[in-house]
């Protein structure tokens, strides 16, 4: 068996690959973008003074974050449609991407509302004080005044999760997707044994890319967004 | 033209404000003495409400406010006539010395930009920070921090400015300069309420001096009066912890 | 609706899992925390070369999904070790039999990049002074880690460590794709033996809540323990 490592395969397959990159780059966008307005809402629930939304809000973020990926995906893509029939709604012609669009949401959402919470946290009472002491109303005061100060604390934050959904998307291949590494999985099944390292090499520098590029511009974004407001 | 009535505030079971019936007249300064723990910072937060008083009511001006009644739109109104200027300073962290004194008045008041910053420009000026105004808080001294955060207080011309220990958090060598800066204010007829612990401050400034413990005001009296010849026994062990030399505001 | 007799009946199956993902779990932790101090050290110390091999490895591990680090390892692994063993006159030929070892290996190097930085952090935040004054005691330099440095810096990290942990735990649930037989794979058998998904899915769901619960119990004793080491 030669055992040679073929360097100009590894590149032959990446464009292969990146046949797949939209629809990856797509699920974790769009998860996103809804996991963060979920976040959003539960941040506002846990800092209410109501117990009730409180503690759902809680609960609800416990509960995601001791489960696996995998696990609720799949409990989403057999149990949503029988859960929604029972309410009349039929979700059979439904594309597994979706279910997977609403797996991450709620992973997302709950890792947002805990760096939003974090982050509002850590902005001084006094700073609120001060723009309600000036005759700003309570709205003005947490828009113009406290929510950027947490703006800021919570950006390398929202890189991290926004780079950890990236990554994990990859789950969604166990149901069936053709994603980045569906795909790899698809060109090493199709080739000899020795071919599958290259493909899976490729498959993870074109991620840890995507990670990279996120970092850097997460990392520029924060530079541009504090650059003299160091706060005492 | 400030008056309180019966206010009354409870952290749980510490009921820290027993009744206080206080008023200051305009143009006054009045200075609250006490010990920690005495209620004075909690009155006065009690005041614009960053506290809220469990009961007892409030004439401020033309304004009149329950404690138990107040909603949104009276707390606002209130906030509208008052200035706060905090121990921590508390400016803005995200805006600019400028910005910090023109937002109680662009935002908070609808004033037009260019006259805000005019007025701002102003109050800095006068208070010595006229090479700051792009400077953001973190990179000002503290003296100059507060001197930010009473600017921003006087610029929005309020009926009564508060002051919660406004030298405590200072280096002691910047503590003189933002007395003189207070001297100053009520020299010029701005009604102030000042908590503070610089007794030869409220001996040389304070129109009338108010002495609290236990969440009551023990004794109300006259700087003059007060330092040279308390009434009560408790004003007296209180003084008796401080030494302190008269220092000549009015004139330094 | 719901099966519960079936959902019952199918939980000693699935437990069976437990011990599998509690073994791995538990193995990569303890054998990845001696890797990640050493790590964390020389990048800390900016040992040439070392430090610089290690920054990229951590980059890769946390920039990567794992299932495709699964992968890419249970693939490259086998021929890895095989060149190995042959340059040092061992020859053996490894295949992809017994996957437990390869998970077990697999998540030894994954943990040991986030531990890392874990790590990294912690043992920063331990003032310097610490270390100078273990010095100026008579402490060699690697006494002052272990006995002084070390053991604050671990107290710091305990509640990140936490998490790494219920990472890892959910981690395992991807390592049936190779072959091991964890909660996830007797979850999916269980499903597939009465076509019952919903049901397995369910106990499985419920039995990665209650692991995590369990751990984030010992970790809070743990830290409740060293609480007295804590500079208020």
């Amino acid at each position: 068996m030669e055992q040679g490592f073929d360097l100009s395969y590894m590149v032959e397959v990446i464009p292969k690959l990146m046949k797949a990159f939209p629809l990856t780059i797509k699920l974790a966008f769009i998860s996103l973008a809804f996991g963060f307005l979920l976040g959003l809402v539960l941040v506002i629930f846990r800092l209410r003074k109501g117990k009730v939304l409180r503690g759902l809000a809680g609960a609800y973020i416990r509960v995601i974050r001791s489960t696996p990926t995998i696990v609720l995906l799949f409990l989403l893509f057999y149990g949503l449609p029988v859960l929604l029939s029972l309410v009349g709604l039929d979700i059979s012609g439904w594309d597994k991407v979706s279910f997977g669009i609403i797996c991450y949401t709620m992973f997302s959402g709950a890792y947002f509302s805990e760096t939003m919470r974090a982050a509002y946290e850590s902005v001084p009472k006094g700073q609120y004080e001060a723009g309600v002491s000036v005759g700003l109303s309570e709205f003005q005061a947490l828009t113009r005044i406290v929510i950027p100060q947490a703006f800021a604390v919570a950006l390398p934050n929202f890189g991290n999760t926004i780079i950890q959904i990236l990554k994990d998307t990859s789950v969604i291949f166990t149901l069936g997707v053709v994603d980045l590494l569906g795909q790899a999985k698809l060109i090493s099944t199709n080739g000899y044994g020795i071919k599958k390292i290259e493909v899976f090499i490729a498959v993870s520098l074109i991620y840890w890319v995507i990670s990279l590029v996120i970092e850097k511009l997460s990392d520029f974004l924060e530079k541009h967004y504090t650059k003299n407001r160091a706060a005492t | 033209m400030i008056e309180l009535n019966n206010i009354r505030k409870a952290f749980g079971d510490n009921q820290v404000l027993r009744g206080i019936d206080f008023s200051c007249n305009k143009g006054e300064t009045v200075v609250i003495l006490g010990a920690s723990g005495s209620g004075k910072t909690t009155l006065l937060r009690c005041i614009n409400f960053l506290e809220k008083a469990d009961a007892g009511t409030m004439k401020l001006a033309d304004s009149y406010v329950d404690f138990q009644k107040a909603g949104k739109k009276e707390i606002l109104d209130i906030r509208k006539k008052t200035a706060f200027v905090f121990q921590a300073h508390n400016l803005f962290n995200n805006k600019t010395v400028l910005e910090n004194v023109t937002e109680g008045l662009i935002i908070g008041r609808k004033m037009p930009k260019t006259e805000a910053v005019a007025i701002a420009r102003q109050a800095l000026d006068k208070v010595g920070l006229s090479d700051k105004y792009d400077f953001y808080p973190g990179k000002l001294s503290g003296g100059q921090q507060q001197r930010v955060g009473i600017a921003r207080a006087v610029v929005t011309n309020p009926e009564v400015i508060l002051f919660d220990e406004p030298t405590s958090a200072l280096d002691p060598e910047l503590v003189g300069e933002t007395l003189k800066l207070l001297a100053g204010l009520s020299r010029e007829g701005i009604t102030m309420i000042v908590v503070t612990h610089e007794m030869a401050f409220a001996k040389a400034i304070a129109s009338k001096v108010v002495f609290l413990e236990g969440g009551e005001i023990v004794e109300e009296a006259p700087p003059g009066e007060f330092f040279e010849a308390p009434k009560t026994e408790r004003a007296k062990k209180f003084l008796a912890m401080f030494e302190y030399e008269s220092v000549d505001f009015l004139n330094s | 609706m719901l099966d519960f007799v079936f959902a019952w009946e199918s939980l000693p199956q699935i437990l069976r899992g437990v011990p599998v993902t509690l073994l791995i779990t538990a193995t990569s932790m303890i054998v990845a925390m001696p890797i990640s101090f050493l790590i964390a050290l020389a990048r800390i110390n900016r040992v040439p070369v070392v430090s610089q091999v290690f920054a990229v490895y951590v980059s890769f591990i946390r920039g990567t999904p794992l299932l495709v680090q699964i992968y890419l390892l249970y693939f490259s692994l086998p021929r890895m070790l095989n060149a190995f063993f042959a340059s040092i006159g061992f020859g053996i030929s490894l295949s992809g039999e017994n996957p437990l070892g390869y998970a077990i290996l697999i998540f030894i190097l994954n943990t040991s990049g986030y531990l890392a930085e874990t790590f990294r952090s912690a043992i920063q935040s331990v003032p310097s002074g610490q270390m100078e004054a273990a010095l100026s005691a008579g402490l060699t330099t690697f006494q002052g880690y272990y006995r002084v440095v070390i053991p604050q810096a671990l107290v710091v990290a305990l509640p990140s460590m936490c998490n790494t942990v219920q990472s890892i735990l959910k981690g395992t649930s991807l390592a049936f794709v190779i072959g091991v037989v964890e909660i996830m794979a007797e979850g999916k058998l269980a499903a597939a033996y009465e076509t019952r998904y919903i049901e397995a899915y369910l106990v499985v769901f419920v039995v990665y809540l209650m692991v995590c619960l369990c751990i984030e119990k010992m970790f809070s004793v743990l830290e409740n323990h060293f609480k007295r080491y804590k500079v208020l």
